[in-house]
This record gives C-alpha cells, sequence and structure tokens, in this order.
C-alpha cells in the first residue's frame, strides 16, 4: 500500500545558488549552498521561517553540513576545503554560534583541496569523522574548538585510495561508513580502529551512505540509481532498492527505521518500505537535482520531511493522514 | 566474426579457409565523399579504395583469430613496432599465460576502425579510448597502440579514418581559432585585434568541462592573472559557449532537446547575419577531425550519455577549481555569468567529474550541437 504526502510548504529562493546539503534537529533546520551563509530554519513553526544567517561561513561556498543527533553540534565543509564547527547557543536562544574551525593542517597546503570532503558527527556531536580525496576517513575528537585528529582509516594503500564521497557514524558509535567514488563502501569499527566490512553490491560512484537508527542496517547509493541494504551483523548485502532512474544524491533514514528517503538527481524523491522492500511514495516537485532530502524530527503526529537542491528551494512534506 | 562485420558477404564457418577480403568491401560505402550517397554502390577491385583495402586486412585479421579459437591454436595479430620495425606478434594466450589487455586493447582498436571504416564514419584516437577507458586505462596507451597499428599497415591514423569533416560547418561564415593547447598570447593578441577591429562580430570560447578549460576561457577574456603587463591581450566579451552541465547530465535530465539539438533552417539566417568566431584551445582541434556530418541527428531525444565517459576529477583539478572560486567573486555579488561559472565549478567539485568537448560528440554530433549552441547564443544576444 502506498503512502500519500503532501507538500504543505515550500521556502522559494531559500538561498541564491544550489543548496547542497540539510541537517535537522529537533528545532531547526540548517542549510548549506554554494553562496558563503548558511541558514538556520525554525522547525517549530509550520512555514519554516529564517531565523538565522550565518553569514561568511564559507567564503567560496559550503557542500556539506552535519548536526550531533542531539541537536547541539554543527559541522559544515566549505569549498575551500576549511571545516567549521558550530554550536547550539547555551542561552537558550536557538542560535548557533561559532565554536571553531578544524584543524586540518597536518596535509600540506597542496592537499587542502582534498583533505576533507564528506562530514559526519557522532550522537553527542564529540567525534566528526571525514573523508578525503585519497580515500581515507578521518576521524577527529571535538572536546577543543580546532579539535584533534585520533583515529585515520586508510581504504587502499597509503594516499591512492578513491575519493571519499559520503560519510556516516552509526548512532551508537559503533562504526564508520564511507562511500567512494569507486563504489567501494567500507565500513571500520570504531573500537577496534579496524576495517570490518569491505561491502560489494555498487561499482558506480557512492555519494550517500546511512546507518538505521539501531545501527543494525546500513543504506548506500549512487550513480548505480539502486539503494543497497546491508546488515551490520555480518556484512551481509541483504536487498537492493530499485527505482529511481537517475543518480541518487542523499539516503535518510526516519525515525523508526521503517522507512527510507531518497533524492535523486533528476528532482525525484522516494519513500521506501523497508519491510516491504518496495517504494511507497514518489514525488517531484522539481526537475533540477536534489541534493539532500532530510526527515525532520516527529514533533506532531505526522511524518514530515524536506527536500532542497538545484531548485534552491526548500520543500515541505508531511504524510496525508486518512480523509 | 565474419557475420557481424560482413552483412553484405555470406559467411562461411569460421573454419573454412577464406580467400582475402580486400578486394571486396563487405559494405559499399563511398568512403572518401560525404556528399556522395554511397550505400548502394559496389565497387570493382580495380577502384579499390585506400578504406577497403584496410577493411580486407582487418577482416583478415579478425577471421584469423576466429579461425584460431575454432582450431584451439593461440589467437595472432601481426602487429609491427614502430622503432624496430620488426614484426612482433601480439598472441593470446601467450606462453606466459598474459598478455589478455594488450590483445583485447589491439582487438578492440581493431573493431573501432573497421566499423568506422565500414560505415564512413570518422573515429579519433580519444573516440577509441572513450569506448573502453577501463581497458586502455589511458590515452597514452591507445595512443600508441594505433601508432603501432598505423604502422603496420603502413597508413597513419589519419588515412585510416580518413575524413573530409568541416567544409559541412552549417555555422555559417565565422572563424574557429584553436590555440596550442593553452591561451598563448599570440593567440590571444590575434583575438584581441580582431575584437577591437571587428568589435560586432560576437566571440564564443568552447572549452572542456573541467578547471583547467574554465581556466583557459578566463585567460582568453580576462587576461592572464598573473601577467598585467601583456596588454591588447583580452576578449571582454568572450562568451562562454560550453561545455556545460546542462550539455551532459542528460542521462538524469532529459535536454529540452527540440530547441537545442536539432539544426532548422532558421538557423541559417541568424549565421548569415553574424559571424561567429569560436575560440577553442587545442581540444577542438582533435574534434574536428572526427566530426561526423553523416551521423543521424538526434533531434528531441535525450543525448545518451552514459557513464564512462566520466572522468574523475584529480587532486590538481580540484585545486584549480578552487582556485578559480576563490578569483570569482562572492555569488552575493556576482553577475549573471559568474553565478553560472561557481556554480558550475561548484557542480564539477559535488560530482568530482569533468568531461571533455570529445563528450559531446560522443554523445550525438556535434556540428548540430555546435549550431544549436551558436543560435541559441545569437538568441541570446540579441534579447
Amino acid at each position: 500500500m502506498s503512502k500519500q504526502y503532501l507538500t504543505t510548504h515550500t521556502v522559494d529562493n531559500a538561498h541564491v545558488t544550489d543548496i547542497f546539503s540539510l541537517a535537522a534537529t529537533p528545532t531547526a533546520l540548517l542549510s548549506a549552498s554554494g553562496s558563503s551563509t548558511l541558514h538556520v530554519h525554525s522547525a517549530k513553526d509550520q512555514t519554516f521561517p529564517l531565523i538565522q544567517s550565518l553569514n561568511n561561513a564559507h567564503k567560496l561556498g559550503c557542500h556539506h553540513i552535519a548536526v550531533s543527533r542531539n541537536g547541539r553540534i554543527a559541522a559544515s565543509a566549505g569549498f575551500g576545503g576549511e571545516v567549521k564547527i558550530w554550536k547550539l547557543s547555551a542561552s537558550g536562544s536557538g542560535d548557533w554560534e561559532l565554536h571553531g574551525e578544524l584543524d586540518t593542517s597536518s596535509g600540506s597546503a597542496s592537499k587542502r583541496a582534498g583533505e576533507v570532503w564528506a562530514v559526519a558527527l557522532s550522537e553527542d556531536g564529540a567525534f566528526l569523522a571525514a573523508t578525503s580525496y585519497d580515500g581515507r576517513i578521518n576521524v577527529w575528537g571535538l572536546e577543543t574548538p580546532e579539535g584533534k585528529k585520533i583515529q585515520e582509516y586508510e581504504t587502499g594503500s597509503a594516499g591512492s585510495g578513491s575519493f571519499g564521497l559520503c560519510v556516516d557514524l552509526s548512532p551508537d558509535g559503533k562504526w564508520t561508513a564511507s562511500g567512494h567514488q569507486s563504489g567501494a563502501v567500507y565500513v571500520f569499527n570504531n573500537a577496534t580502529g579496524k576495517l570490518q566490512y569491505s561491502l560489494p553490491g555498487l561499482v558506480k560512484p557512492v555519494r550517500t551512505v546511512a546507518f538505521s537508527p539501531a545501527g543494525t542496517r546500513l543504506a548506500a547509493a549512487g550513480d548505480a540509481s539502486l539503494i543497497a541494504l546491508y546488515d551490520m551483523k555480518f556484512g551481509e548485502h541483504v536487498g537492493n532498492l530499485t527505482g529511481h532512474a537517475a543518480w541518487i544524491t542523499s539516503v535518510d533514514w526516519s525515525d523508526t527505521g521503517e522507512y527510507l528517503l531518497s533524492g535523486a538527481f533528476d528532482g525525484k524523491v522516494k519513500v521506501w518500505s523497508i519491510d516491504r522492500a518496495a517504494c511507497v511514495a514518489t514525488h517531484s516537485e522539481t526537475d533540477k537535482a536534489l541534493w539532500s532530502v532530510k526527515w525532520l524530527p516527529k514533533t506532531g503526529k505526522n511524518e514530515m520531511f524536506v527536500t532542497a537542491g538545484a531548485n534552491r528551494s526548500l520543500t515541505f512534506y508531511r504524510e496525508a493522514t486518512g480523509i | 566474426m565474419n557475420s557481424s562485420s560482413s552483412p553484405g558477404n555470406p559467411s562461411p564457418s569460421p573454419s573454412q579457409p577464406r580467400t582475402r577480403l580486400g578486394a571486396q568491401p563487405s559494405s559499399p560505402t563511398n568512403y572518401s565523399s560525404s556528399e556522395e550517397d554511397g550505400g548502394c554502390q559496389s565497387q570493382t577491385p580495380e577502384e579499390q579504395s585506400p578504406a577497403a583495402l584496410l577493411i580486407g586486412q582487418i577482416e583478415d585479421i579478425l577471421e584469423d583469430a576466429a579461425d584460431a579459437l575454432t582450431e584451439n591454436r593461440p589467437m595472432t595479430i601481426p602487429l609491427r613496432n614502430r622503432r624496430s620495425g620488426n614484426e612482433v606478434p601480439v598472441l593470446f594466450p601467450t606462453p606466459a599465460g598474459t598478455g589478455a589487455r594488450r590483445f583485447t586493447a589491439v582487438l578492440h582498436i581493431l573493431y573501432i576502425c573497421h566499423e568506422a571504416l565500414v560505415t564512413g564514419n570518422i573515429v579519433t584516437k580519444r573516440n577509441i579510448y572513450y569506448h573502453n577507458p577501463g581497458l586502455f586505462g589511458s590515452q597514452a596507451y591507445v595512443d600508441y597502440l594505433v601508432d603501432d597499428i598505423a604502422f603496420t599497415f603502413g597508413a597513419t591514423f589519419r588515412s585510416l579514418a580518413a575524413a573530409s569533416y568541416f567544409n559541412s560547418s552549417s555555422a555559417g561564415p565565422g572563424l574557429l581559432v584553436t590555440a596550442k593547447g593553452y591561451p598563448d598570447l599570440a593567440t590571444r593578441q590575434f583575438l584581441s585585434l580582431l575584437h577591437s577591429a571587428y568589435a560586432y562580430i560576437p566571440m564564443y570560447a568552447l572549452v572542456d568541462f573541467d578547471p583547467d578549460g574554465i581556466g583557459i576561457m578566463r585567460t582568453f577574456k580576462l587576461g592572464s592573472r598573473n601577467l598585467d603587463h601583456e596588454v591588447n591581450a583580452t576578449v571582454p566579451s568572450l562568451s562562454w559557449l560550453g561545455v556545460k552541465s546542462e550539455d551532459i547530465f542528460s542521462v538524469a535530465r532529459p535536454l529540452d532537446s527540440p530547441s537545442k539539438s536539432s539544426s532548422q533552417p532558421s538557423t541559417c539566417t541568424i549565421q548569415s547575419q553574424s559571424s561567429a568566431g569560436a575560440v577553442a584551445p587545442a581540444q577542438i582541434t582533435t574534434s574536428h577531425d572526427s566530426l561526423s556530418p553523416e551521423n543521424p541527428a538526434t533531434p528531441s531525444t535525450t543525448l545518451a550519455i552514459t557513464d564512462y565517459k566520466m572522468v574523475v576529477l584529480t587532486l590538481n583539478d580540484r585545486n584549480k577549481a578552487i582556485n578559480l572560486l576563490a578569483a570569482l567573486k562572492t555569488p552575493e555579488d556576482q553577475d549573471a555569468e559568474d553565478m553560472n561559472l561557481t556554480s558550475e565549478l561548484q557542480l564539477m567539485l559535488m560530482l568530482n567529474t569533468k568531461f571533455e568537448i570529445q563528450a559531446i560528440e560522443d554523445m550525438g554530433n556535434m556540428t548540430n550541437w555546435l549550431d544549436a549552441r551558436l543560435k541559441s547564443s545569437f538568441d541570446g544576444d540579441l534579447e
């Protein structure tokens, strides 16, 4: 049985350029784009008004933004190679404040274009994982504003791995997963600091990876236009979700892990039932690329999600209930 | 192999000995002229074109390989080494059990050349590389093998792919300029002079969809950032014709192609009104060698880009893209063209992908694409 979702609201031209990344907290939606400003929209109001602009955050634009599950720490990665760490103000105003800029200078200046690409934060925001140009996955501790690198995972011989396009940390902090240009998907065991699984199934660039809320499943997708699902117990490839006709740029699990949201380069967003391994809803408000799709933390009784991309707008959907 | 490569000939079983096919082109196309429809005329051995000879030579090799398979002996392609002049056959399997890649690569190139000769289409070395980058590994490897093959057949690659494109451009009276592979001062000053004398002539740049291409275009337009003393070497009105992301990502987003990829008679009007100077760095030279006017146009269909034409950005490319982004103003203060550039550079970085001009040709027909692009640019300028 399919599900019905309605467009409830659109924030047109939320940014002046493509919106590349979204991050949702229980109270706000953070958006990053090709412009230098990050935006914070309130999730407490049905119209998602802009409540804060973080100006000059990334001079050359921002390609990834991530937020800790507890909604207190955010990290944004800019095209210039810099990573900024943001903190929710302790005052309770809902404002975000710059905490610091990650020290990525372990690499030489020539590496600045390649040292950090995709970023992910741990549940409490204490750790940040980031991919690099040559396939390494680095983990920083964020106790100090500039952070401290505590782990470096190699994926291939030193300095010659495949570009890390995406990364995620499992909510329980146990795993780090990365997706690569080569189609490789790797899962590292954070406790042992070792590669746990090298996951088969996708031979084309993997542009998004996401752990289920319980950390038992991993979804990976990209240019193969299908979503591969893996079980984390034995690293088993347990299924594919097929139906997209374009590169998949973003996936996100619902809070319960029952549904997976996916967005693609052709502007289509899909909702998948994990139990039934089937697509239950498809929407396309735009034929331009979607770069990011996110469930919003459940506040009312209805599930909501948001999409953003090359049409520069934020489009909000909610589940239609009955009548 | 026989039946697929020689549709017009009877196909004896592979084990049956055959005479040389050189005298009998399998698909009797007129190889040297694109004006005539040679699809139904037969050539006598006396009139045999060099292409027909080559087709025969290639088919002999392919037949021998097929025979070898049925006779359970190693397949052999007789290839001559350019340096020594000696014949160094390419075997599979080799006694050492290696050589699969080399054999496959040579066989694949021969197949592509055969197809090109039979159909009268043009292939370039770059074309060949894009057929299977995974197999060939590098353009240099293709170049190396093609040169050996050309040497073996006593012909240059150019004669293998002998062609007559380029006189047929319907873009109207125009000027196509190519530089030396980089924006050299002489070409830049020439264009600057041309522009100052004939300011009404629009100039367009056709460059690769990669940071180097955009950098080259910017240098023609605005000059070299480090060399302010280079006077009279810019063309500020230069427009960026392509290649742009919209030309390429049709796999995900069909082109609104009726207006873009069909060449309608109306383009003539526009072309007769304007002269098109397309400034194109070295890459376009290779493209020009290989345009195929006979190719059916692909109006109103999606140009089928496939993933194999994607090339991954190098770290140098990424650094260059970042430097270009930094040289542009922040998006909030940009004019339309700079915003477009910023957007395209960011897209390259996001997708970690670049495309050469060649990709357009591989997807369809470069002439139609150029005609359509120039037309829409003229239209845009008139508005």
